[in-house]
């Protein structure tokens, strides 16, 4: 990469209070393209959505369960706030039971695998 | 056995609590080279020691680059784990070293796991104490003066270049030039020169724990070092703590700093300790690694800028404490390599500056069959002569001046015949005393025989004999005297003083002797 994602998202924000977030968005895709970065534009585009979230006040919210059938989104997004993000993963290595990460660096682990891990430790 | 197995796990699922709890967890965003940058963990420590959960199991790391928005680490254990997207835990605790007395005899790595296959080092897990690899120096009040030598069975070092217990006394040469077996005389001479009296006409020497810390070694050289300590039985109250140039630049970069906790535990037990990093020079090439790959900037010889405080606070830690604090020392024998003799390099530069003194070994010393290689010019020790014995500063005295003539006249030695009689016995005394002073490695010899020796050239003893003879019959008069009157040796020993009684009844042995 060029610039880092973390410049990319300084910017967008920068520039998004100077004009609107279409013309900034606009601008941010003409950017990524001319600096041949347009390939981590998925990267760069959820930092700035993580950054806003954060911004307004939320968390960014990663939901990871071990099967489909026990995910209730619309349960687990009542338990949070409006502002926050909430993410919604399988992952079946957890074996069971859910863990949820909050702003990528907290984590509350209530799966079997970790139980397992610690159990064979 | 499947029976015991499931009864285990039955024991341990009956057991189990939960405890989920809120935890701190990073990822791993990059990994290679022994390095992993983290996101998250904004709340880690700088040298914190974290838990990298990778498939294969958890891999330690350090915290060494603290940025805004991750944090660069060095992978302490099989890098090759470690991937792109792992969980990373905090641990709250710095990287620490067990130490205790089950050390002693063994050979470690720096963190603290042993390697010589002789089974587990502690037998009493109640004795052991966590001690961190880093930890500031002892302030200004915990320390007092240096006052104890610690001899190092070589006659050179021992009378113009004395170290005392406490001091930082660089090593320092060309390859090949005999650092390290400087250093292994050392170990192997601290225990001949224990003495267990100690009293108010006596002043006893503890023994020395010794800590030989190799960075970058061969694993054959270590091995030999290892072997010889054990030929010599030193290897009972020294420990080898091994990084070789085969383990990672992290673990090399440790390992001083693990030598240093462990002599540090035994400092504060009261004890006088002895580490040597052989050595610094590659501790300094294996830190400026880890810089470059965490893209800190390079300086001088692409070393990180703070490759002198790197030095300065490992060093620092040799003291000696006061009686307070239980009168513990911690010696430091840096050795530093030079290339072509290039003492202004940036690294010896650096370390000599913050040492007490250094040992200058020259290559073409060397090659002209002065061994130990020291040149007596160069060498300095800043603070070893306020230990020194009462005893060894009376004799060596004489021979600093006389050996410093012999190094002005030098030039002359070919056109000795030209020379009036008092320059030709100045040479001739020079020539001697050069001779006296040559020992072979693995035999240090005992304090109060080397100012028995240095006495015998510097009052004109062995000026009537070939300079080629000078050793063997030095040495022949040296082991009659100590079959004949070894009273005059025991009281040298025991008093570290020469007083004038028995410097009379040395007199006239020596004349006896001198005849046989």
């Amino acid at each position: 990469m060029k610039y880092s994602v973390n410049n990319y998202v300084g910017a967008f924000i920068g520039a998004s209070k100077k004009t609107s977030y279409e013309e900034a968005a606009d601008g941010l895709i003409k950017l990524l393209k001319k600096t041949g970065d347009i390939k981590h534009s998925k990267k760069i585009v959820e930092a700035i959505h993580k950054k806003l979230v954060n911004e307004k006040g939320g968390k960014w919210m990663n939901i990871e369960v071990a099967r489909e059938l026990v995910l209730k989104k619309e349960a687990f997004k009542h338990k949070f706030s409006e502002k926050d993000h909430v993410g919604f993963r399988i992952n079946p290595e957890l074996v069971a039971g859910v863990r949820i990460t909050i702003n990528g660096e907290g984590e509350l682990n209530n799966t079997l695998q970790n139980k397992l891990n610690k159990l064979f430790k | 056995m499947s029976y015991e197995i499931i009864e285990k796990l039955k024991k341990e699922i009956a057991g189990y609590q939960d405890d989920t709890k809120f935890e701190h967890v990073g990822l791993v965003t990059e990994v290679g080279d022994g390095i992993a940058k983290i996101s998250g963990l904004s709340k880690a420590l700088s040298q914190e020691l974290l838990n990298i959960e990778s498939d294969n199991g958890e891999v330690s790391a350090i915290v060494f680059n603290l940025e805004e928005n991750f944090i660069g680490s060095v992978i302490l254990g099989d890098a090759q784990k470690v991937k792109v997207g792992d969980r990373v835990k905090q641990t709250g605790k710095v990287v620490a070293i067990k130490v205790g007395d089950g050390m002693l005899g063994r050979v470690v790595d720096p963190l603290g796991n042993p390697l010589d296959n002789k089974g587990i080092l502690y037998m009493d897990i109640t004795k052991i104490k966590d001690y961190p690899l880093e930890r500031s120096a002892p302030s200004v009040v915990a320390r007092e003066s240096v006052n104890t030598p610690l001899h190092t069975g070589i006659k050179a070092v021992d009378a113009m270049i004395p170290i005392g217990r406490g001091q930082r006394e660089l090593i320092i040469g060309d390859r090949q030039t005999g650092k390290t077996a400087i250093a292994l005389d050392t170990i192997i001479n601290q225990k001949q020169d224990t003495t267990s009296e100690v009293g108010p006409h006596y002043i006893g020497r503890k023994q020395v724990v010794c800590i030989y810390v190799a960075v970058g070694q061969k694993n054959s050289k270590i091995a030999k070092i290892v072997k010889t300590l054990e030929e010599k039985d030193a290897l009972k109250y020294t420990v080898v703590v091994s990084a070789p140039a085969s383990s990672p630049a992290s673990v090399q970069f440790l390992a001083p700093f693990a030598g240093c906790a462990i002599g540090e535990y035994f400092m504060d037990k009261g004890q006088d300790a002895l580490v040597i990093y052989d050595d610094l020079s590659k501790h300094a090439d294996s830190y400026r690694q880890l810089s470059l790959l965490l893209r800190r900037p390079p300086g001088r010889e692409a070393y990180p800028g703070d490759i002198f405080y790197l030095h300065a606070r490992l060093l620092e830690r040799a003291a000696k404490l006061n009686k307070e604090l239980g009168g513990g020392s911690l010696t430091a024998l840096p050795i530093i390599e030079t290339q072509l003799g290039d003492v202004s390099a940036y690294i010896p530069t650096n370390v000599i500056s913050i040492t007490d003194g250094q040992i200058y070994l020259e290559s073409d010393l060397f090659y002209k069959g002065l061994r130990p290689a020291i040149n007596a010019g160069l060498s300095v020790s800043r603070v070893g002569s306020s230990a020194q014995t009462k005893a060894m500063k009376k004799v060596s005295g004489k021979l600093r001046l006389d050996l410093a003539q012999f190094r002005e006249l030098q030039a002359f030695v070919q056109f000795a015949s030209d020379l009036d009689e008092n320059t030709k016995a100045q040479i001739a005394r020079g020539q001697r005393l050069t001779e006296i002073l040559k020992q072979v490695d693995n035999d240090p010899i005992p304090f109060e025989k080397q100012v028995v020796a240095i006495y015998m050239a510097t009052n004109g003893y062995l000026d009537d004999i070939k300079v080629e003879e000078v050793r063997s019959i030095s040495e022949r008069i040296i082991s009659n005297l100590e079959k004949l009157h070894g009273d005059i040796l025991k009281k040298i020993r025991e008093t570290n003083q020469m007083d004038e009684e028995t410097e009379a009844k040395l007199k006239s042995s020596l004349s006896e002797l001198r005849g046989v």
